[in-house]
C-alpha cells in the first residue's frame, strides 16, 4: 500500500488532456468576458425588464451546491462521530470550489466591475447583497482554512510545502479532531446563514411577485441540501471511477437515502407548503385548488418538480435501486438539473411579468437601433446569448479545475497519506459504515 | 433677441458643464461644417453662450405656440413651451417640444440635388419615385435648371403651365415671398379641397366658415356649461397644446357629450358620448332639431331676433316671401314675417326683436306660406331619435340627454373636429349643426362654442403680390389633378413645390397623382426633409429648418404676433426658401422686387404693422393683439344678416335642394353599392404623433410609435382570422396597404382606422392613400378622405418585414455628427 | 424640512407623452430607453380602451386612462434599501437619486423597484444632441439610471421638466411637507392614490383619480415655493390677483 502513499504529483494523460480542456475553457470564458466588457452588457440577453440572467441563476445555483460537501462533513464531526470521513475533505473541496465559482459569477453581471470596490468603500448594511458578499467571502475563507485543516497532517506526512510547517504528529492529529468539532460548529451555522442570505437577496423582494415569502430562506437552506449532496454524490462517485478514491457502495446508498429525504422535504414538502395556501385561497372547488396547487405552468417548474423531484424520488426510495451506484448517480444528476431550474423558475418568475403590465411598457433598453425599432415590453423575455453561455461554463471549468487541481494536490481522501490509517473495510453494516478506501490498485487512474 | 435678461437662473443652470461641453461640441463636425460657411456665422456668436431663442411652431395644426429654444454652444439643447405676452397661452404640445430631434435629424436634405437620370433635354419621368438617385450639385446649377425651365415652359406653353405648390409646411413668411413670385411670373397656384366642407356649409347659415367653423377664444371655453364636441379627438388633434381650456371647463362643472364614432382621449373625459356610426352625424343633428322643437327648448327670443325661423316661407316656390311680395313699396331681399302682436306682417330686419310668430301657416298677397321654423320642423319630424336609433346606432334616451344639457343648461354649443368634414356630404352637417345652435340660442355670448377654430389674430401688412403682376391661375385642388393630367389649358408641366409633401403622400387616390407627375418635364421640391414627394422630384432644394429661419408669423388661434431668432446658421447647405425665391427671381428677371436680406425684409413686412414695432417684436419675441373673445356678437354676414336656418339659395346635391339640411351619405350609406365587397369603413385619423405627414421621421416620436397599424375591433379581426400585432393586408378596388392589426375596442366594428400622414416607405407595401378616392359632392369640391371602405385579410406569408422586426442597425446619431461628411 | 412630491391628475392628463418627451431632453436619456413613461389603463395596446363597444347605442362600458409613471420617489425606498454601495440613496429632500460615480451596475435595484421605473445603459447612452443635451451629466455605459424630479433643476429653484411641459396642467409638483402647498392639499382635498400601495413603498408621487383637480398651470417656470404669491388660479385674467384653485371659486 505504500504506493498510495506517494504523492500523486503528475497527470496521466486523461488528466492532462482534462486539465487542458478545463484551461481552454476558462481561457475562453475570459476571452468571452473581455468581448463582454468592451460592448457593455448589451450582448448579454438581458434587458430592463428582464435584469438578471444566467449569471445570477447560475449564481444562486453554486451558492446551493457550495453546501453538501461541508454539511456532509460537519454534521459528523459536530457529533463527533467519523462518519462521512472518507468524504470529509473531498465534501469541503468541493464547497470551496463551488462557493468560489458562486463569487466570481457576480463579476460579469456587473455593469462596472472595477466599482465592486464600494463594498468596501462605502457598503449600506441594509443591503442583503452586502450580507450576501460578507457571508459567500466568509465561507469562502472558511472553506478553504477547513480544507487545509483536514489535509494539513496528511500534507505534512507528504512533506509538502503546502502543511505549511505543521508536523504530522499524532497529537497533532487528535488536535485536528477537536479543532474539526469546533470548525463544524462554525460551518454548520455558516452554511445555513449563507443560504438563507441568498434566499433573502430574493425573499426581501416586494417588488417580484412570489420572491417575498418567508419561505424562501428554508427553501434554500434545502435546496442547497438537495443540489449539494447531489454534487457530492456525483463528485465522488466520479472520483471512485475516474482516481485512485474508492467509494463504498453502502455509503452511496446510504447517502441516497439522505438525499432522497431532502428531496422529499424540498419537492414534496416545501413546494406544496409554498403553493398551497395560494392556490387554496385562490380557487374555490376542490379539483381547481388541486390542479392550482399541483399544476404549474412553466416549463422551468416542470424541471425542477418532475426532473428534480419526482425522478429522483423515484431511484430512491425503491430500496433494491438505492443500492445500485448508477440510480443513485442518476437520481442525483437529476436534482441538481432540478434544482438548477428551481433556481432559473425563481428568476423567471420574479421577471416575466411586471406589475404593471400597461401599454406600451417598459424600454428594454437594449431594442434600439434606429427609427423603426419597437423598444417596448409589456412582459419579461430572457435567452442567454453564447457570451453569457461561454463567460459561465468557463467558470464552471474554473471551478471544475479547482476540485481537480485539489484532488490531485492534496490529500483529499482519507488514508491517501497513510495506508495504515485505512479504515476497516465495509462490513455490509450501513451504521458502521464510513465507506471510503483507497484502492490498492490505483484506480483507473493513469 | 435672447432673453438674457429673463433668464439669468436658467442661464445659470445651463451653464453648468458647459465648460466641459465647449470643447468637445467645438470639436464636432456640426459645427465645422457651418464654420466652413465664410459668411456671417450664428454659431459662432452663440458659442459658449447658454442662452434662450425665441422661436415657434409652424406646422399645419394652426397652434403656432411659442416656444423657448434653450441653446449652448450653438446647439439646440431643449424645446420648452415660452411664456408669450399674454401668459395664460403659454402651451405646446409633445411635437413642438422635439424640435431639436427635428432640426438634427438624419432625415434632413443637406444640399441641393439633380435626378440623375433628369436633364432639361431628356426628363425622363419615369425615373421618379422609390428608385430615382440623386446625384449632388452647386445652388447655382440647381437654381438656373428651375429657373431655366421656368422660362423655357413659360414661352413654349403658358407662364400658367408652371405650378406653384404651396403645402402648409412651414407658416412664416416663405409663403408671402413664394406667393409674390407666382404673382409675378403668372403661374398657377392651388386653392384647398381639404377641411372646408363643414366650414362652407356653416357659411351658408352663419356666413362665416371655411377651413372648419369659427368660435369664440379658447379662453371663454370655462365658459360654456355644455359642450358637444363632434367628430374630432380634440384632445389629440386640436387641442392638445393646450388642453387645460377644456380641461378647466371639466374641472369647473361644464358637461361634455362626445360625439364620435371612436371612443378616444376626447370622448374619455366626457360625461355622455354618443357612438354616432361613421356618416350618420347629419341624420343626429336632425334628431337634436327634432328634440329641441318637440320638446319646447328653442330659445325663442333669440330665433325671433337673430334669425330667419320666422321668416314666411312660400308653400309654392320654396323661396322666402320678401317684403316686396306684400308690401308695395317692398323690395325682393327683405323677408318677412308675421308680427303676432300687431297681427300683421312685418319686414324681418337683422338683430331686430319682434312677437313674430315662430310656427304656423299664413297666408299673404295670395301666398300661402309658413314660417321657417314650421318648415324645419316638418323636415325634423322624420328623425324623432326613437326612430332614427338604428340608423344612427345611438341610444335615443342620450340623444335627449345632449339636447337637453345642450339647451336648458347655459350657453355652450358644438365644439367640431374635423371628422365630419372627411365625408362626402360632411357640408350639410355645417349646416344642419349651425341651425341646431339657433334654435339653443347659441352664438354671440359668452359660453357659446359654434366650431372649432378658435378666435385668434396675426399681423397687419401691405406687404403681398406685386402691383402689376399678373397674378395666378387658380385652381382648386381636384382641378389642379385634372391639369396635371394634362386636361386643362394650359395643361401644367413643370411644379415648383414648396413646404409640400401632397403629391406623393397627402392626397387621396395616391397613384394617380404620382401617375400624372409624368406629364411634367421639372419636378422642383423645396423641403426640409427628404419626404415622399421629394423622392418624386427632378430638383431637390434643400430648405433650412424652422429653428434656423428668422421670421415672424401671425398667431392664427392665439392672440398674438410672433418673432423667431435663427438659433444658428442653416445647417450643411440648407437654405432658407426666401433666398431660393429671391435668386430664382433673379434669374427671371423680378430680382427688384425681392428684398435680399431677411432683416429688411421681416422690417418691410411689418411696415403696415401699427400696433407694434419690429424692435418690440423682436425684443419680446411675442406680441399680444387686442382680439376679440367673443365672436358673431354682430349682424350676421348672410344677406338677411340673420342666421339663415331656412336657405333659399340652397345648393342641390343628388336632386336634393338643401334649404333645410337632409341626411345625405356616399360610401357609408349601408346600402352602398361596395358595402358588401369592401364592409369596412376606412378613417385616418389625425394622430398625436405629427402634423399631417410631419414629425414622420422623428426618432422621438417613432420610438413611441413605430409604424402604422390599423385600428380593428376585434370581433371584425377575429371573423377574418387576424391576430393582434399580425400584418394585415387591406384593400379595396383602387389599391392597398399592408399593416400591423391594432386590436382597438375603442373602434365600432365595421370601422377601422390607419393615422393619417404615414409615409409609403413607412408601410411594409402600399399605401392608406392608395385606397382612397377623390370624389367630392356636387356643390364643395372636398376630399373625402374617411368616405372610404375596405376589407381585410391577413396579410401574405412571404413579406418582407425586417424594417420592423430587425431593423437595421445605424449610427445615424454619430452620423449626425459628421453630418457635413455624409450625402 | 422639505419633503418633495409630485401629484399627477389622471383626470386630466390626456395621453400627449409631451413630459416624457420633455424628460429624455432636459435628462438627456439615450434612445431607446425611457424615464417616464406614459401607460395607457385600458386595452392591451397603447391608446385603447378596455371594455367593448357599445353597438347597442349606449354609453357603454369603455374606459381609458393614461397613467404617466416614472420613479416614484419613495419614502421606504426598496431600491434605496438594495443598492449594496449606497449609490442609490435618498436625498434630505426626499428624492431617491444615483450616484453614477459608485453604481457598479448590479442592477439590485431594478429587481427591487415595483415600478420599472429604473433603466441600465447596457450600451453606451446615444442622444440626438451629440454631448446630449447637457443639462445633467451624461451616464456611462454599465450604471443604472432613473427619474431624479429634476434635482438640477429644483436646485436653481425651477420646477421639474416635466411640469412644465404638461400642457394639461396635469402635473403638480411641491412639498409635501409644507401644509399650504399644492401637492399637500391636493393629496388632502382629492381622491388620491399611490401607485401599488400594499407594497407600502410609500411613494411621494399621488395619482388622482375621480374628481379632476384644478392642476397646476405654468405660467412661469419656478416651483411654486419660488413664488411671492400662491400660483394663479388657472384662466386668472392677466392682472387680477388670483388663488391657486386648491378650492372650488
Amino acid at each position: 500500500m505504500s504506493n498510495a502513499v506517494a504523492p500523486p504529483n503528475k497527470f496521466g494523460t486523461r488528466g492532462k488532456a482534462w486539465v487542458a480542456a478545463l484551461s481552454g475553457l476558462v481561457l475562453v470564458g475570459l476571452v468571452a468576458w473581455a468581448y463582454q466588457l468592451s460592448q457593455g452588457l448589451i450582448v448579454t440577453g438581458m434587458d430592463n425588464v428582464f435584469s438578471w440572467g444566467l449569471y445570477i441563476m447560475l449564481f444562486v445555483f453554486f451558492v446551493g451546491l457550495s453546501a453538501g460537501g461541508l454539511i456532509i462533513s460537519s454534521v459528523p464531526k459536530f457529533f463527533h462521530s467519523d462518519r462521512y470521513d472518507s468524504i470529509a475533505a473531498l465534501g469541503v473541496l468541493v464547497s470551496f470550489a463551488c462557493i468560489v465559482v458562486a463569487g466570481l459569477l457576480i463579476l460579469p453581471d456587473l455593469g462596472r466591475p472595477t466599482r465592486v470596490v464600494g463594498f468596501f468603500l462605502s457598503p449600506d448594511f441594509r443591503s442583503p447583497m452586502v450580507w450576501d458578499f460578507a457571508i459567500v467571502v466568509l465561507y469562502g475563507l472558511f472553506c478553504a482554512v477547513y480544507f487545509w485543516l483536514l489535509t494539513r497532517r496528511d500534507l505534512a506526512a507528504r512533506g509538502s510545502r503546502l502543511a505549511f510547517g505543521v508536523q504530522d504528529t499524532e497529537a497533532g492529529r487528535q488536535r485536528d479532531r477537536k479543532l474539526s468539532f469546533w470548525a463544524a460548529a462554525i460551518a454548520i451555522p455558516l452554511a445555513v446563514a449563507l443560504h438563507s442570505v441568498t434566499g433573502w437577496i430574493f425573499a426581501l423582494q416586494i417588488g417580484r411577485g412570489s420572491w417575498f415569502s418567508p419561505l424562501v430562506a428554508p427553501m434554500f437552506i434545502m435546496k442547497a441540501l438537495v443540489s449539494g449532496l447531489a454534487l457530492m454524490l456525483v463528485t465522488a462517485i466520479l472520483a471512485d471511477r475516474f482516481t485512485r478514491f474508492k467509494l463504498s457502495t453502502e455509503l452511496v446508498s446510504e447517502l441516497g437515502k439522505v438525499l432522497g429525504v431532502f428531496v422529499a422535504v424540498h419537492i414534496v414538502y416545501l413546494v406544496g407548503a409554498e403553493r398551497l395556501p395560494h392556490a387554496w385561497a385562490a380557487n374555490f372547488d376542490f379539483w381547481t385548488i388541486t390542479s392550482g396547487f399541483l399544476v404549474g405552468d412553466t416549463v422551468s417548474f416542470w424541471l425542477w418538480t418532475v426532473v428534480g423531484g419526482v425522478i429522483p424520488l423515484a431511484l430512491l426510495i425503491v430500496p433494491s435501486l438505492r443500492t445500485r451506484v448508477w440510480a443513485v448517480f442518476t437520481a442525483s444528476v437529476f436534482a441538481i438539473i432540478g434544482i438548477l431550474f428551481e433556481g432559473v423558475n425563481l428568476i423567471f418568475t420574479g421577471y416575466t411579468e411586471l406589475n404593471i403590465g400597461a401599454a406600451p411598457g417598459v424600454t428594454t433598453g437594449t431594442e434600439y437601433s434606429g427609427i423603426g425599432s419597437n423598444i417596448w415590453s409589456t412582459v419579461g423575455v430572457y435567452t442567454p446569448t453564447v457570451i453569457e453561455l461561454l463567460v459561465s461554463l468557463g467558470l464552471v471549468a474554473f471551478g471544475a479545475l479547482i476540485l481537480t487541481l485539489g484532488l490531485r494536490y492534496f490529500p483529499a481522501f482519507p488514508g491517501s497519506a497513510l495506508g495504515e490509517e485505512a479504515r476497516p473495510q465495509s462490513t455490509g453494516d450501513t451504521t458502521a459504515a464510513d465507506g471510503g478506501e483507497v484502492r490498492t490498485d490505483g484506480g483507473t487512474d493513469e | 433677441m435672447s432673453k438674457r435678461d429673463g433668464v439669468t437662473r436658467r442661464s445659470v443652470l445651463l451653464s453648468a458643464g458647459a465648460a466641459a461641453g465647449v470643447l468637445g461640441i467645438g470639436g464636432s463636425n456640426v459645427l465645422q461644417s457651418l464654420s466652413d460657411d465664410s459668411e456671417i456665422n450664428d454659431v459662432e456668436r452663440f458659442l459658449q453662450e447658454n442662452t434662450v431663442v425665441h422661436g415657434y411652431c409652424s406646422p399645419n395644426c394652426r397652434g403656432h405656440c411659442p416656444l423657448d429654444i434653450h441653446v449652448r454652444d450653438g446647439q439646440i439643447r431643449k424645446v420648452e413651451p415660452a411664456i408669450p405676452d399674454r401668459e395664460e397661452f403659454r402651451r405646446a404640445c409633445t411635437l413642438g417640444q422635439t424640435h431639436l430631434h427635428r432640426t438634427y435629424n438624419p432625415n434632413r436634405l443637406k444640399y441641393p440635388m439633380k435626378r440623375s437620370d433628369w436633364s432639361p433635354e431628356n426628363p425622363n419621368p419615369q425615373g421618379r419615385g422609390p428608385d430615382a438617385e440623386f446625384e449632388r450639385i452647386e445652388w447655382s446649377e440647381a437654381l438656373d435648371y428651375v429657373a431655366g425651365e421656368m422660362d423655357r415652359i413659360r414661352e413654349e406653353y403658358s407662364p400658367e403651365s408652371v405650378y406653384f405648390e404651396l403645402g402648409s409646411g412651414g407658416s412664416g413668411i416663405n409663403g408671402t415671398v413664394y406667393s409674390r413670385l407666382a404673382n409675378l411670373f403668372g403661374g398657377t397656384m392651388m386653392s384647398w379641397s381639404i377641411d372646408i366642407n363643414v366650414g362652407l356649409g356653416f357659411r351658408r347659415i352663419t356666413g362665416a366658415g371655411y377651413f372648419n367653423t369659427p368660435t369664440n377664444m379658447r379662453t371663454d371655453i370655462k365658459n360654456a356649461d355644455t359642450i358637444l364636441i363632434w367628430g374630432g379627438n380634440v384632445f389629440r388633434s386640436r387641442l392638445n397644446p393646450d388642453a387645460r381650456f377644456l380641461l378647466d371647463a371639466i374641472e369647473g362643472g361644464t358637461k361634455i357629450v362626445g360625439i364620435d364614432p371612436v371612443y378616444n382621449q376626447t370622448t374619455a373625459k366626457s360625461d355622455l358620448w354618443l357612438p354616432v356610426k361613421p356618416g350618420k352625424d347629419i341624420h343626429l343633428v336632425m334628431g337634436m332639431i327634432h328634440t329641441v322643437l318637440e320638446e319646447d327648448l328653442e330659445d325663442t327670443e333669440f330665433l325671433r331676433e337673430r334669425t330667419l325661423a320666422p321668416a314666411l316661407v312660400r308653400t309654392d316656390t320654396g323661396a322666402l316671401l320678401k317684403t316686396g311680395d306684400v308690401f308695395p313699396d317692398g323690395d325682393d331681399e327683405t323677408p318677412v314675417a308675421y308680427d303676432a302682436d300687431a297681427g300683421q306682417a312685418v319686414a324681418l330686419e337683422p338683430e331686430t326683436y319682434g312677437e313674430y310668430a315662430l310656427r304656423g301657416t299664413f297666408e299673404f298677397g295670395g301666398h300661402e306660406v309658413r314660417t321657417a321654423l314650421t318648415e324645419l320642423e316638418e323636415t325634423a319630424s322624420d328623425y324623432a331619435p326613437e326612430d332614427i336609433e338604428e340608423t344612427i346606432g345611438v341610444d335615443a334616451d342620450n340623444v335627449r340627454q345632449a339636447v337637453r344639457w345642450l339647451a336648458t343648461r347655459g350657453p355652450g354649443g358644438v365644439m367640431t373636429g374635423l371628422g365630419v368634414d372627411r365625408y362626402v356630404y360632411g357640408h350639410v352637417f355645417g349646416q344642419a349643426y349651425a341651425i341646431l345652435l339657433a334654435l339653443t340660442g347659441d352664438y354671440g355670448r359668452s359660453g357659446c362654442v359654434t366650431g372649432g377654430r378658435f378666435a385668434g389674430s396675426g399681423y397687419r401688412s401691405d406687404y403681398g403680390a406685386v402691383e402689376g403682376s399678373p397674378g395666378t391661375r387658380r385652381m382648386q385642388q381636384k382641378g389642379i389633378l385634372s391639369a396635371l393630367q394634362g386636361d386643362a389649358d394650359p395643361p401644367l408641366k413643370m411644379m415648383y413645390t414648396q413646404s409640400s409633401n401632397f403629391v406623393a403622400n397627402q392626397l387621396p387616390d395616391r397613384q394617380q397623382w404620382i401617375d400624372s407627375l409624368s406629364n411634367l418635364d421639372l419636378v422642383a421640391v423645396a423641403d426640409i426633409h427628404h419626404t415622399p414627394t421629394v423622392q418624386h422630384a427632378d430638383i431637390v432644394l434643400p430648405a433650412s429648418h424652422w429653428t434656423e429661419r428668422e421670421d415672424i408669423t401671425g398667431a392664427g388661434e392665439h392672440p398674438h404676433a410672433m418673432y423667431r431668432e435663427p438659433v444658428h446658421d442653416p445647417l450643411w447647405e440648407s437654405k432658407s426658401d426666401h433666398w431660393m425665391i429671391a435668386e430664382l427671381a433673379d434669374r427671371l428677371g423680378y430680382g427688384e422686387h425681392f428684398e435680399r436680406d431677411r432683416t429688411t425684409l421681416l422690417r418691410k413686412i411689418l411696415e403696415g404693422e401699427d400696433r407694434f414695432t419690429f424692435e418690440e417684436i423682436r425684443e419680446k419675441g411675442t406680441i399680444h393683439l387686442e382680439t376679440d373673445e367673443i365672436i358673431f356678437t354682430d349682424e350676421f354676414n348672410t344677406p338677411s344678416g340673420r342666421l339663415e336656418i331656412y336657405d333659399e339659395d340652397a345648393p342641390s346635391e343628388k336632386g336634393v335642394s338643401l334649404e333645410l339640411p337632409v341626411p345625405l351619405e356616399d360610401r357609408t350609406a349601408d346600402d352602398h353599392e361596395l358595402a358588401d365587397e369592401y364592409p369596412l369603413l376606412f378613417m385616418q385619423g389625425h394622430s398625436k404623433w405629427r402634423i399631417h405627414s410631419q414629425w414622420a421621421e422623428n426618432p422621438m416620436m417613432r420610438e413611441i410609435n413605430p409604424e402604422p397599424r390599423i385600428d380593428i375591433n376585434p370581433q371584425d379581426a377575429k371573423e377574418r382570422g387576424i391576430e393582434d400585432g399580425e400584418y394585415v393586408r387591406v384593400y379595396n378596388d383602387r389599391g392597398e396597404m399592408i399593416v400591423k392589426a391594432k386590436y382597438n375596442d375603442a373602434y365600432r366594428p365595421g370601422h377601422v382606422n390607419t393615422d393619417q400622414g404615414w409615409w409609403g416607405e413607412h408601410y411594409i407595401a402600399g399605401h392608406h392613400n392608395n385606397l382612397t378616392h377623390t370624389d367630392v359632392s356636387e356643390t364643395i369640391e372636398n376630399f373625402a378622405f374617411y368616405d372610404t371602405r375596405v376589407e381585410i385579410e391577413p396579410a401574405p406569408e412571404d413579406l418582407d418585414t425586417s424594417k420592423y422586426d430587425d431593423p437595421t442597425e445605424t449610427d445615424w446619431i454619430d452620423q449626425l455628427q459628421h453630418g457635413g461628411d455624409t450625402a | 424640512m422639505t419633503n418633495y412630491g409630485m401629484v399627477i391628475d389622471q383626470e386630466r392628463c390626456i395621453g400627449c407623452h409631451s413630459c416624457a418627451v420633455a424628460c429624455k431632453d432636459e435628462n438627456n436619456v439615450s434612445m431607446g430607453q425611457a424615464w417616464n413613461r406614459i401607460l395607457t389603463t385600458g386595452g392591451e395596446n397603447i391608446d385603447t380602451p378596455a371594455g367593448e363597444y357599445p353597438v347597442d347605442g349606449g354609453d357603454g362600458t369603455l374606459s381609458m386612462q393614461y397613467q404617466p409613471t416614472a420613479c416614484q420617489h419613495c419614502e421606504n425606498a426598496p431600491c434605496v434599501k438594495v443598492c449594496p454601495v449606497n449609490a442609490t440613496y435618498t436625498r434630505e429632500d426626499g428624492i431617491v437619486e444615483i450616484d453614477y460615480d459608485k453604481c457598479m451596475g448590479c442592477r439590485y435595484c431594478m429587481a427591487a423597484c415595483p415600478y420599472n421605473a429604473r433603466v441600465f445603459n447596457y450600451d453606451k447612452p446615444e442622444t440626438t444632441a451629440p454631448k446630449g443635451t447637457g443639462n445633467v451629466e451624461q451616464r456611462e455605459r454599465g450604471v443604472v439610471e432613473k427619474c431624479t424630479f429634476c434635482s438640477h433643476r429644483l436646485d436653481e429653484g425651477l420646477d421639474p421638466a416635466c411640469t412644465i411641459a404638461c400642457p394639461s396642467s396635469a402635473r403638480i409638483f411641491g412639498d409635501l411637507d409644507d401644509p399650504d402647498s399644492a401637492v399637500s392639499r391636493y393629496v388632502k382635498q382629492y381622491e388620491t392614490t399611490q401607485l401599488l400601495e400594499d407594497l407600502e413603498t410609500d411613494p411621494n408621487t399621488y395619482y388622482i383619480r375621480g374628481e379632476m383637480s384644478p392642476g397646476r398651470n405654468h405660467l412661469g417656470n419656478e416651483m411654486e415655493s419660488e413664488l411671492d404669491e400662491p400660483p394663479k388660479r388657472r384662466n386668472a385674467e392677466p392682472g387680477v390677483p388670483a388663488t391657486d384653485g386648491g378650492e372650488e371659486q
